[in-house]
């Protein structure tokens, strides 16, 4: 479902990644382990084509980095749902917005958005808290907006960068409860992490990356 | 949907960057203005050197033996003239009574006789009253056989001639000044809005957002802060106007055109920059 052949990437003429080749499957859910600046952000950017190899190809889903249209881009990115640990949320809008916004940038009927947003706020627990706006939320809470949105639009993937970065530990562990409800659901969760705890808590492969290479997967 | 969404967007898009939004439309209004002062001062220019040639009239003196018959022929052969629009004989008696009306007394009682000719006097026709074009039918005139003298107001053309090109390239060089100015101004003021909200694109993107999606409630936006702007700007130039005929010159002028422009103008600045500017933070 997702796969890196010999992909090589440089930001301002430095190599962030080398020569980076591994293969995600469908459902799969793996860990980006490593250090800062080992590059994890950057495969979760050339993930959702924010990005593209300087050299080498990564296949998701049915797109491929070398072929893929400008056009086709904001298509694959409704498949991919992605979190981040400053949570991306827009502050003058309340839960239900947040998430909403989702689908309405696919052109949803309201009554879409309505059923689909009221279904994964109460996924992540947040269906009482809709109204409210995200400067009345705490971090955890925060972050499960942040997957609602991620998850309101089916994606086949669901990348994370450090999701539990800016939460205590209580609720970094609600949110790994529901990344792996989300992943036994069928949908395939690569999380960038160096929480060692958390990973030990919830095994799954992981893919280690250090100075741009990855060094065992 | 998306329609709605749109302008639902465009409209929340004013209070969301308050700050900035304000300091769009007050250097729209303000850019816009300046444009319609210029306008306005160039029209009013332009009406009074246009009515001071079109006062210019040619006073054609013929030869004393010229006699009633002969002076219409001459008139019909002036008003064959091409520039000429028309040409009014002044009898003796007419000119005596001229005299006598200006002066106060009676040309009889003053000379003993009516040494005045028979004159002719000629309208010019618009496009025909600068320097040259009169010149040229001076010249004509002058050929008529009967003619004696042409008298015109020759040094105030020449004047008006010799500055008016001057007066026009000066004047068309601070318009379009003016014009990339407020371009440069708004681009820049609107791209500021645009940088306050960065966020939102951002997450646009990320979501999976279409370009033109997400171009379109900025665009909105810039479109509503230009008409706003512009009608500002409107609202004043009317203001100034009616303090300028009240205070300074009555006959000024402000035709129903240059508010059309100014709304025009603004609505198109501010779709244009605003589309630039997120076209270019979208690259």
């Amino acid at each position: 479902m997702i796969e890196f052949y010999n992909v090589d990437v440089d930001i301002d003429r430095r190599d962030i990644l080398r020569n980076i080749s591994f293969r995600l499957l469908k459902g799969e859910f793996a860990y980006l382990v490593g250090p800062s600046g080992a590059g994890k952000s950057t495969v979760l950017r050339i993930i959702y084509m924010d990005l593209f190899p300087a050299q080498g190809m990564v296949i998701v889903g049915q797109y491929s980095s070398a072929k893929i249209r400008l056009t086709d881009i904001p298509i694959l990115r409704r498949q991919v749902g992605v979190v981040f640990q400053d949570f991306k949320l827009l502050n003058d809008r309340n839960v239900f917005e947040n998430v909403a916004f989702a689908l309405r940038v696919t052109g949803a009927s309201s009554t879409d958005i309505k059923r689909k947003v009221f279904r994964v706020l109460a996924e992540v627990n947040l269906g009482h808290r809709r109204n409210h706006y995200p400067e009345e939320l705490s971090g955890g809470e925060k972050q499960r907006v942040a997957i609602a949105r991620a998850i309101v639009n089916n994606p086949f993937i669901v990348l994370a960068d450090e999701p539990t970065g800016s939460i205590d530990n209580r609720s970094a562990i609600e949110i790994m409860n529901i990344f792996e409800k989300i992943n036994k659901q069928g949908t395939a969760v690569l999380m960038a992490t160096h929480n060692h705890q958390l990973i030990e808590q919830f095994p799954h492969r992981i893919i280690y990356l250090k100075n741009g290479e990855i060094s065992t997967s | 949907m998306t329609f709605f969404f749109t302008i639902k967007e465009g409209f929340k898009g004013f209070g969301r960057a308050r700050l900035s939004t304000t300091i769009t439309i007050i250097s729209v209004a303000f850019a816009l203005l300046l444009i319609g002062y210029f306008i306005m001062f160039s029209m009013n220019i332009n009406n009074l050197i246009g009515d001071v040639r079109s006062k210019i009239e040619l006073d054609v003196f013929l030869i004393p033996a010229i006699n009633e018959t002969d002076s219409y022929k001459i008139q019909q052969q002036i008003l064959r003239i091409n520039g000429v629009e028309g040409a009014d004989l002044i009898s003796k008696e007419e000119a005596a009574l001229k005299f006598e009306k200006e002066f106060g007394r009676d040309i009889i009682d003053v000379l003993g006789s009516n040494p005045l000719p028979i004159t002719c006097t000629v309208k010019i026709k618009e496009g025909f009253q600068s320097a040259v074009a009169i010149n040229g039918i001076v010249r004509e005139i002058e050929k008529i056989n009967g003619v004696d003298e042409v008298v015109y107001q020759r040094d105030l053309l020449s004047i008006i001639d010799r500055y008016i090109n001057l007066i026009y390239i000066i004047a068309g060089s601070i318009g379009f000044l003016l014009i990339v100015i407020a371009v440069v101004l708004l681009y820049n003021t609107i791209r500021l809005t645009i940088l306050a909200r960065s966020d939102i694109i951002e997450i646009m993107k990320l979501v999976g957002a279409t370009s033109t999606f997400i171009r379109r409630p900025f665009v909105v936006e810039g479109f509503m802060q230009g008409l706003i702007g512009a009608l500002i700007a409107c609202g004043l130039l009317y203001l100034s106007l009616l303090i300028v005929q009240q205070w300074i010159y009555p006959y000024a002028v402000g035709r129903p055109e240059v508010y059309a422009f100014i709304v025009v103008f603004g609505m198109a600045i501010g779709l244009f920059s605003s589309r630039l500017s997120v076209s270019k933070h979208l690259s």
